[in-house]
């Protein structure tokens, strides 16, 4: 494991959200808004697909982006998945706020993990999906909790890029150092803890 | 008119694609949406639409499942989905069809259309079927269409005494007494009314076997036919024609 095996995963995680069905889901929710003639709508999908994608632009090249950015990066993304389902089962992101924003977290990794949470709760009738962030300094700590639901699941959509996001947990320590820690089950679903860097 | 069902697990992809099938695609009526196969299996029993256009990823059961509540699927399916990766699984399927999202006016057209094409071609094919079991069901109504020097004439079958054949003409003898020409040889129409209890008893002779009157013996005897004509009956095909009798 060497720089080049963390900076192809980097690469490829940026690929498998850019390009993947989330990107081209978000512009068809645009799309029947537009069809629709619900211009607010439209222009709020708009608007959020836009930041999305400037994200996704900006971080391609980053390891590593402050906790504020990448915490924006996903309420934005929650924001797009609720315009596109508008169902009441999203989650809401817990405490965040304790974090530090010029702490430094690695791009990319929350999401994977909160995209398959979140697949796997929309399939369970009446569960319930929350996404706590603890900050025990340095360490950043996201539980998600699907209730009902604490074992080790992938969901097949998105089972290639959730490994790739272990993948690049494990590249990251090998690589640097850093002690990063993904924990599947016990008292949530998943528990995603990253080192922040100041 | 097509009637069409979409099945999607977002409703703003549904609300959205029936919109486009509304407003912009010609004859295109949306008799249903549904927000998952299972949904979708009761809508199209309900509604036996033309065309389905289903999603692929939807929760609990992916958009292949519904070709396992289906057999024989009669409807066309289109796949609307974001993912790429399945294409070559939907075509694998009775799909005519596979389109990526946000979907393409343009495609979506070109998929309206051949949906069009294919269900016009069905129909055509189940015509020919109904036809065919007509031919072989109904020898009192049945018809037959044959070329005369000005076009076509259409015979019931049952007024047809029997038909000589002279190289390439035959000549139709008619309960009405009518005499009718054609330039097909007698061949043909063996083929045509085998099924209708006609018997080729001679090299020249095509007879309707509900139409003879008497069977007169000798090596290969002759029968008289209705109108009081008589008819050969060839040696070599004298075996042949008293199994068809028996047969009667």
């Amino acid at each position: 494991m060497n720089m080049d095996d963390l900076d192809n995963n980097l690469l490829n995680s940026y690929k498998a959200f850019t390009g993947s069905h989330f990107m081209l889901n978000a512009l068809n929710t645009i799309q029947s808004e537009i069809l629709l003639r619900k211009d607010s709508d439209a222009f709020q999908a708009i608007q959020v697909f836009t930041r999305l994608y400037k994200h996704a632009l900006r971080s391609s090249n980053d390891h590593h982006l402050e906790f504020a950015e990448e915490i924006n990066f996903i309420h934005q993304y929650l924001k797009m998945e609720h315009l596109r389902f508008n169902e009441g089962k999203f989650p809401r992101l817990i405490n965040h706020s304790a974090v530090p924003d010029d702490l430094s977290v690695p791009t990319y990794l929350l999401q994977s993990f909160l995209e398959n949470a979140l697949l796997v709760n929309r399939e369970l009738p009446l569960s319930n999906l929350t996404v706590r962030v603890e900050y025990v300094r340095p360490m950043v700590r996201c539980i998600m909790d699907i209730s009902g639901k604490p074992e080790h699941t992938y969901h097949p959509k998105v089972q290639e890029k959730t490994r790739l996001a272990e993948e690049r947990i494990n590249l990251l320590n090998a690589v640097h150092n850093e002690g990063h820690r993904l924990i599947w089950g016990g008292k949530a679903f998943c528990t995603l803890e990253l080192n922040g860097i100041n | 008119m097509l009637r069409a069902i979409i099945i999607d697990d977002e409703p703003k992809s549904r609300e959205g694609l029936e919109a486009m099938l509304q407003d912009m695609i010609k004859d295109v009526v949306v008799a249903a949406t549904a927000d998952s196969v299972a949904n979708g299996v009761r809508a199209i029993e309900k509604h036996q639409p033309d065309v389905v256009f289903l999603d692929i990823e939807m929760p609990r059961n992916d958009g292949f499942a519904l070709f396992e509540a289906f057999n024989p699927v009669d409807f066309e399916v289109v796949f609307t989905t974001a993912h790429e990766q399945y294409a070559l699984q939907a075509f694998r399927t009775t799909a005519i069809d596979y389109l990526l999202k946000p979907i393409d006016l343009d495609q979506l057209n070109q998929a309206v259309d051949k949906v069009r094409e294919k269900r016009q071609k069905d129909r055509v094919n189940k015509n020919f079927e109904v036809f065919v079991n007509n031919l072989k069901n109904s020898n009192a109504n049945h018809q037959i269409a044959i070329s005369s020097s000005d076009g076509l004439i259409f015979l019931k079958v049952e007024n047809i005494i029997y038909l000589r054949g002279d190289g390439a003409y035959t000549y139709f003898f008619l309960k009405s007494g009518e005499r009718i020409t054609t330039s097909k040889n007698l061949k043909e129409y063996e083929d045509l009314l085998s099924d209708y209890d006609f018997f080729r008893v001679h090299k020249s002779f095509l007879i309707n076997l509900h139409e003879m009157k008497k069977y007169v013996r000798g090596e290969g005897g002759y029968v008289v036919m209705s109108n009081g004509d008589t008819v050969d009956v060839s040696k070599r095909r004298k075996e042949n024609f008293m199994a068809a009798l028996s047969k009667l």
